[in-house]
């Protein structure tokens, strides 16, 4: 009658905690391993991919960095070459869409430099900074893309 | 390292855009200067279908700039410098971008 009953009971808590854990796993891209807290203005490469169509990437390395691979159908806009390249960046912006801009990821500046500066001086909204950059797009792609 | 050198012009915002079919009343652009030796010269419009005026609040002090195309029935852009007279030898210009989307 107690082992029945316990059984039961644990029957129910695992009910319980499958939608949290299935909700973890794809949101929260839970995996084990903790991930660094996220800012405001942040999207976490599953998101992102989420977000599919709906998002104009933007690359805000060097052009050599950007000729060497990155995300399909990203614009490159940094710093450096800032007014010879934002002609073509607005060209290819849509109103409607949701900007991200990374860089390499790790400690890099430069994806939030541009962010910063597409929010303040275009007065563009919707404007996020992939948190880990073009190196956790690469990893999120290696081990979500079915081979 | 990164020199950053204070502009002593301020252009917002740099982007105005109308959605297509929009009707293409101007839209207006302050610049504001805190140097009194700067003052606007002129507009260039990278494109003849976007035109533009300035118009001087406080001289050399606080300008408004209006742009509009010509149009708005289909997609089109432009870049839209906005000549100051400083420093005299080399004037210095800044980009207003325009865009129907």
């Amino acid at each position: 009658m107690i082992r029945r009953g316990l059984r039961e009971f644990i029957i129910i808590i695992l009910l319980a905690a499958l939608p949290a854990a299935v909700s973890g796993y794809l949101q929260l891209e839970w995996r084990g391993a903790p991930q660094p807290e996220l800012q405001p203005d942040e999207v976490r490469p599953g998101t992102a991919r989420m977000w599919g169509s709906h998002v104009l990437w933007v690359d805000a390395r060097s052009r050599e960095r950007y000729d060497a691979g990155h995300v399909h159908g990203a614009i490159l806009l940094n710093e450096d070459h800032w007014e010879e390249l934002v002609p073509a960046f607005l060209d290819a912006w849509d109103p409607e869409k949701t900007i991200v801009v990374y860089c390499d990821g790790g400690k890099c500046d430069a994806s939030r430099a541009v962010a910063t500066r597409l929010r303040d001086e275009l007065k563009l909204e919707s404007v996020y900074v992939l948190q880990g950059g073009w190196t956790a797009w690469h990893e999120y792609e290696r081990t979500h893309t079915k081979k | 390292m990164r020199v950053v050198v204070d502009d002593p012009v301020t252009v917002t915002p740099a982007l105005v855009y109308w959605k297509v079919g929009e009707p293409n009343a101007p839209k207006i652009v302050r610049v504001t200067t805190r140097n009194p030796e700067i003052s606007l010269k002129g507009l260039v419009s990278g494109n003849p279908d976007w035109s533009g005026e300035i118009e001087t609040i406080k001289p050399r002090e606080e300008f408004l700039v209006r742009i509009k195309p010509r149009d708005t029935s289909a997609k089109s852009g432009a870049e839209i410098k906005i000549v100051t007279d400083f420093p005299p030898d080399q004037p210095r210009s800044y980009v207003v971008h325009g865009r129907v989307k």
